[in-house]
């Protein structure tokens, strides 16, 4: 019988917690984690990009936030010509296709005649990050500093005439449900041809080319797709906190979602997802608690797991789990 | 020349590093189903030869015709999917991967007929079945470790894996560099059958850099000898045993060594 692999067995568990959550709290918090299971697909798609193809990215922000902001202009009806579109689905379909885009055209000028990688590629992401910001904050058309208000939450009719989905406890299982798509077809998408190859570059590039795999394109492959995903989570985002800005495009958001991954583990996509979720989750607990000085608290408590659990902490807790089922089945045998 | 172009044409390679000729003007041909060894003692530049074979490095001068195409100046993936499959001297296998998803990605990168170059996404061959890479693992002997970890293997487990990579990858000429480095008596034994028989069946055509006279003996091929970057003597294995200058300059001292060519 094949067996499960643990991280599976680790994302039907959350699962399973997540689907009973609303029905033991307070209704604020299934409203937050709404939110939170939005950036957890944010950290899914940099968890493909930086632990399944190796490529750290330290500007992920700017797909997030042009997903963000092509979901608020298209429910906004802010489209240049077409004052009449509101379609939350035409808004979803841009929210993906153009951070997607943006992310295949970056990803061929840094790849397609030179090999731009490591520290390299992250300088380059994060002047990316620092540049995005500023263009989203000069751009009056987009709000410029005070970013767009009011975005409409998700509208279940064609073209915004429908009913909206804006009670806590309906939006909170839609995010669910998204995000396990997304970390299942993530998953497979990493045992797919596509995916091997993916993790072929970033065990040893050379090898791989020798082997008859097309590095640079498989690297804007992977650009393009953690940047779709980042900006459908960026949309995700914006139709339940009804509020576009310049922040979501910038370095402090991409620095965020660095920590939650690495905080969670860059191995395994459910432990990219439960990171930002946890993370979330302690920061607005110790925001409570702590008043100001709760980034403090956060960062102590990345310095301290990322020297305990190299791995992160769900990486760690997977990979021990797994050694754990391993030797029990050999003895076993 | 007749006119048929020879299989792999090699016409005064030259590559300087610096002032170092690590290959120096070295010509000789390859024919279709030929298999043939390279030895030289260390530093003489038989990997270098293999990186330029590669497309790994760019000759400083000199020419690489293979099957009539031009080599060199054409990127790594495309010579690989052209049949240059190389097994390099240091296992080089996927070591956080699982054996049958080293063999995948290998299956996955092979030359697409009639879609050579297309790349990503329709360059991925849908032939990566489990029957054949069940079937290439029964050859390397390494069907019962398919689904373990590839770093977890042993080193001699390590090159036959390498040399699993090659056949998935459909080659027509394989490029062996050291295939039986570090392995026991027993496992050189092994690789030198494997070798053979993979040469005997498909005809596929071989260059392997090696450096253990009795392993060079065994595989029956014509011999190539280097010196300092140049080709300066081939034939049989017995008339390079025979030659006094092979023998002095390469035989007599520690031929049994391994290390870097």
């Amino acid at each position: 019988m094949a067996r499960i692999p643990t991280a599976t067995l680790l994302a039907l568990v959350a699962l399973v917690l997540f689907l009973v959550l609303p029905v033991v709290t307070a209704s604020w918090v299934a409203a937050d984690f709404g939110i939170y299971f939005a950036y957890a697909v944010f950290a899914v798609s940099l968890g493909f990009l930086w632990g399944h193809a190796g490529m750290l990215s330290f500007g992920h922000a700017v797909y997030f936030g042009i997903g963000a902001y092509a979901m608020s202009v298209v429910t906004l009806g802010m489209v240049p010509g077409l004052p009449d579109l509101k379609s939350t689905w035409i808004g979803l379909v841009a929210a993906v296709i153009i951070p997607g885009l943006v992310a295949a055209v970056l990803g061929w000028f840094l790849f397609a005649s030179r090999a731009l990688r490591g520290a390299f590629l992250g300088i380059v992401t994060l002047a990316l990050s620092v540049l995005a910001e500023r263009l989203a904050i000069n751009a009056d058309w987009l709000g410029g500093m005070n970013g767009l208000m009011s975005v409409p939450p998700i509208n279940l009719g064609l073209n915004g005439e429908g009913a909206d989905l804006y009670d806590t406890i309906p939006v909170y299982y839609v995010m669910l449900a998204v995000l396990a798509v997304v970390v299942a077809g993530m998953t497979w998408i990493q045992h797919r041809p596509f995916g091997l190859a993916l993790a072929a570059v970033r065990e040893n590039e050379l090898r791989a080319a020798t082997l008859g795999h097309n590095v640079a394109r498989l690297k804007i492959g992977a650009l393009a797709v953690a940047g779709a995903l980042a900006g459908l989570s960026g949309a995700l985002f914006v139709v339940q906190f009804g509020f576009a800005s310049p922040s979501l495009i910038g370095f402090a958001l991409s620095a965020d979602v660095l920590i939650w991954v690495a905080l969670g583990g860059r191995d395994f996509l459910v432990a990219a997802a439960l990171g930002a979720i946890v993370v979330r989750t302690l920061e607005s607990r110790l925001s409570n608690a702590l008043g100001a000085t709760w980034p403090l608290a956060i960062g102590a408590l990345f310095m301290v797991s990322v020297v305990l659990f190299p791995r992160g902490v769900f990486g760690e807790l997977i990979t021990r789990l797994d050694r754990l089922r391993h030797r029990r089945r050999t003895r076993r045998a | 020349m007749p006119d048929a172009s020879p299989f792999l044409a090699v016409e005064n390679l030259t590559k300087a590093f610096g002032g170092v000729r690590a290959v120096d003007s070295v010509s000789f041909t390859l024919a279709a189903n030929e298999m043939r060894c390279v030895i030289g003692p260390n530093g003489c530049g038989k990997t270098t030869l293999f990186n330029l074979l590669t497309g790994y490095l760019p000759p400083t001068s000199g020419s690489i015709h293979f099957e009539g195409a031009d080599i060199p100046g054409r990127p790594l993936y495309e010579i690989a999917r052209a049949g240059i499959i190389r097994k390099f001297q240091v296992p080089s296998v996927f070591p956080g991967l699982t054996v049958d998803e080293n063999l995948r990605i290998a299956l996955a990168g092979k030359a697409n007929p009639g879609k050579v170059g297309t790349g990503f996404p329709s360059g991925f061959a849908k032939r990566e079945g489990r029957a054949e890479r069940i079937h290439i693992l029964e050859r390397v002997r390494l069907d019962r470790h398919r689904h373990d970890v590839a770093g977890t293997l042993s080193h001699g487990q390590k090159q036959w894996l390498e040399l699993a990579l090659v056949l998935a990858g459909s080659p027509r000429l394989m490029l062996l560099d050291e295939p039986a480095a570090g392995m026991t008596r027993a496992e050189k034994q092994e690789t030198i059958r494997l070798i053979r028989s993979v040469h005997d069946e498909s005809g596929i055509s071989a260059l392997v850099i090696e450096h253990d006279m009795d392993f060079v003996e065994a595989l029956e091929c014509e011999v190539m000898v280097m010196m300092l970057g140049r080709v300066v003597a081939s034939g049989s294995y017995a008339a390079m045993r025979d030659d006094p200058m092979v023998r002095e300059a390469y035989l007599g001292n520690g031929h049994t060594g391994g290390g870097h060519g």
